[in-house]
């Protein structure tokens, strides 16, 4: 009779934390509409951009990385007020429109686009600088040359100016090819093996993602043109601009193509094949009010039905419930192990050695950002290994998910009373089968709730897999982003599917939790 | 070891010279001596009782007998068999010695049913049939059978504790060894431990027994050990050492004051 009383009670228990959850969620959703108003105020400055030399003074967007940002940052002859560094170019676009600065360097052509897309945008006639596009190599690459008589060919043939002629020419007629103008001739030899081109697919018309999902731009046509003259099969790697020439210096690209400049700098790492465009840097600025005028309906429809973007993100959600099941098992199974071998050592003495290793180990994992070890496994650990990238997420995530658990089961371990040990031992278990068959099942009862939040804190975490290029949840809205120029509806359907996942997961947990806390009433 | 193996001559239990001291690395404070040269022989279907006031090292004793608390020097024999020796299978000999303590330690995540079978089917090998039949025989004989799904939480100091002795019995040891196994119940429920033990000890059981209970010593003890500073100062039948006109002038004054 007691029970029922108190399965009633647990009931009216659970429909008031019902009830505060919905609060809670409205409460949430209103802190992003308000963050999204708040971030269109304006950083009014007064006098109007002209050209270049106006730039003084002024606080300048460019995407990290770009010639536009090495031109202007430390410019010795326009003195701006300060260089604001986006990872795109479309979030540096985004940030001019919300006034968060007062001119944009970028490269023309993804000016001319962003330009078209985005409204109340305008370019000055006077361009910032002109410059040379070139494809990179690892220094010493035996392919720089190949490339450059496959180009010259090309140039020769008229494929290079059909190509780029095709993207032009759309873009100034606002709009964005949806399909390849180049196609390989029947019977391509591909026998020489693939080669890896790393670009960075937010700078059309250079390259972008399509809405089929598949790269394209000039870059990427020119690529496989180039790849089909020397009998090799492409395969593109989107990543961000910066990281481009890290990877193929570190040789796990094969070449870098990105509308990228020729500079003295990036000539320290890598070498350059001949120019194949002549671009110019622009200035885009304001141009009086604006609104996109769509209906939320219409925004619904441009983000996630056409071209079928919602596949992307659920895509991105299978990725990212991928790494964090495989790195919660290797996170669980890592954290048990160095925790016992902890404990073992505190409670006999033994184990000298896994013991310092484990304590390395935590003290490694937990004193560094995630983010980082995430970047170190890709380019330094993997550096030379064509490894899948999916499992350095896994590698990586499990590892620093391991660090926590340890800790929180040692705690566990250390919370059973010592006479458990004792009766155990005296029984005639050895330690490590007291360990196994007394100790641990009671720690993992006391530490589940601590793990469940574990686990919640690694499927967050995963949303960090965008820095190596992998599709997680993250970066597919991040994709649908840079597609329809909208950043409101993708983020916010992102972060409530990670909402979303993390109620179930913690209902989940709850249900084991009582299942396991039955026994000891 | 093969030196130490002569089984006719030696007792169940033969303690020699057995020293433990504590703090002897902490220099900030004073080393103490929890036993200071205990040597005791202990025979096939003795019952032991050891009495003394607190802090006397007589829990000490008993649980460096299994070695749970490691002593400083010193030899413990059990059949003949030095444990304290390098190569020696501690977990092996654990499994005749049981042990009952005064906190019951039952495993509170497992039925009393799977804390009787635990043992068994891990450590002796029994089928899980084999060990269940055993461990209903056990519980019957603790009166509890009833209880064999229930969890320790659910059950009475003096219930546990009986279960608590009934896991040890499931190991079949040669000796039981109790650490003040009523110290922790209700007054109301140390009649059914005791029972419980008077039972094994008719049974001729080899007990060894840290209590404060008089009664049980008097009654059931065949030899009853006064301890005080970590050493034994007096060893004889209960007739003996509760005899109003013993000598010991300490043991009289122990028992004026338990006894009053």
């Amino acid at each position: 009779m007691a029970r029922q009383g108190a399965d009633e009670e647990g009931e009216r228990l659970n429909m008031k934390k019902r009830s505060s959850r919905a609060v809670m969620l409205v409460c949430l959703l209103a802190c992003l509409l308000s963050l999204l108003v708040v971030g269109c105020g304006s950083s009014g400055s007064s006098k109007t951009i002209k050209g270049a030399s106006d730039l003084a003074g002024k606080i300048v967007g460019v995407q990290e990385g770009t010639t536009g940002d090495l031109d202007i940052t430390d410019n010795d002859d326009i003195k701006v007020k300060t260089v604001e560094r986006y990872n795109t170019g479309y979030e540096a676009v985004q940030a001019l429109k919300q006034g968060k600065v007062d001119a944009v360097i970028i490269d023309d052509q993804p000016a001319q686009t962003f330009v078209n897309q985005v409204k109340g945008l305008k370019i000055l006639d006077e361009p910032f600088e002109e410059e040379q596009y070139a494809i990179c190599f690892q220094k010493g690459s035996d392919l720089t040359a190949g490339f450059n008589t496959a180009m010259e060919e090309l140039k020769n043939d008229g494929t290079l100016d059909k190509i780029i002629n095709a993207y032009l020419d759309a873009s100034s007629k606002n709009k964005t090819l949806q399909s390849a103008v180049y196609t390989s001739p029947a019977g391509t030899d591909t026998s020489k093996g693939t080669l890896k081109m790393a670009t960075s697919a937010d700078f059309p018309p250079y390259e972008y993602h399509a809405d089929d999902d598949s790269i394209l731009g000039i870059d990427a046509e020119v690529a496989q043109a180039i790849c089909d003259k020397l009998g090799y099969k492409l395969e593109i790697e989107d990543m961000k601009f910066d990281s481009i020439i890290t990877s193929v210096a570190a040789g796990k690209d094969d070449f870098g193509m990105a509308g990228m400049t020729v500079t003295d700098e990036r000539k320290e790492s890598v070498d350059f094949s001949d120019t194949y465009v002549t671009a110019q840097q622009a200035i885009i600025i304001k141009a009086g009010s604006s609104s996109s005028g769509q209906s939320l309906a219409q925004q619904f429809k441009a983000n996630f039905i056409d071209g079928s973007r919602w596949k992307l993100l659920l895509q991105g959600l299978g990725t990212t419930l991928e790494i964090t099941l495989f790195a919660v098992i290797i996170g669980i199974v890592l954290g048990f192990l160095c925790a016992v071998v902890r404990c073992a050592h505190d409670q006999t003495g033994g184990l000298k050695i896994l013991n310092f290793i484990c304590k390395l180990y935590t003290t490694v994992i937990r004193g560094t950002p995630t983010l980082l070890q995430l970047l170190i496994w890709y380019f330094v650990v993997f550096a030379a290994v064509d490894v899948n990238k999916i499992f350095v997420c896994v590698i990586a995530f499990g590892l620093n998910s391991g660090a926590y658990v340890c800790e929180i089961v040692r705690s566990g371990i250390m919370s059973v009373d010592a006479g458990q040990m004792e009766a155990g031992r005296s029984l005639g278990f050895s330690y490590s089968k007291t360990m196994w068959y007394i100790i641990l099942p009671q720690a993992f009862k006391n530490v589940l709730p601590a793990i469940g939040n574990e686990v919640i804190t690694l499927l967050k975490e995963t949303s960090i897999a965008g820095y190596i290029a992998v599709t997680d949840l993250t970066k597919a809205g991040d994709i649908i982003r840079s597609r329809t120029f909208s950043a409101f509806l993708p983020y916010i359907a992102v972060a409530l599917i990670y909402l979303a996942m993390v109620l179930i997961l913690a209902k989940l947990l709850g249900m084991l939790e009582r299942r396991l806390r039955e026994s000891e009433r | 070891m093969s030196a130490e193996k002569n089984n006719e001559k030696m007792p169940l239990i033969r303690v020699v010279d057995l020293v433990k001291t504590f703090g002897e690395h902490d220099k900030k404070k004073e080393t103490v001596h929890a036993l200071n040269g205990v040597s005791m022989d202990i025979n096939k279907g003795d019952v032991v009782v050891i009495i003394g006031p607190s802090g006397s090292g007589k829990s000490t004793f008993l649980r460096s007998l299994n070695l749970l608390e490691t002593p400083t020097s010193g030899h413990i024999y059990l059949e003949g068999t030095d444990i304290m020796g390098k190569n020696v299978n501690i977990d092996r000999h654990r499994q005749k010695m049981g042990m009952v303590f005064q906190h019951f330690n039952l495993f509170p995540h497992m039925t009393v049913l799977e804390n009787l079978t635990l043992g068994p089917i891990k450590l002796q090998g029994k089928t899980e049939d084999e060990a269940k039949e055993q461990a209903f025989r056990l519980l019957d004989q603790v009166g509890l059978r009833d209880r064999a799904d229930s969890y320790p939480k659910q059950l009475s100091g003096g219930q546990k504790q009986r279960i608590a002795i009934a896991r040890s019995l499931a190991m079949s040891p040669d000796v039981m060894l109790f650490d003040e196994p009523t110290s922790a119940l209700d007054p109301e429920m140390v009649g059914e431990v005791l029972d419980l033990m008077r039972k094994l000890a008719e049974d001729g059981m080899t007990m060894v027994v840290v209590t404060h209970e008089m009664g049980f010593a008097k009654e059931v003890a065949s030899r009853v050990v006064f301890m005080e500073d970590g050493k034994i100062k007096a060893d004889g039948t209960p007739k003996e050492i509760f005899s109003p006109d013993t000598e010991n002038q300490r043991l009289r004054d122990f028992l004026s004051k338990v006894l009053a």
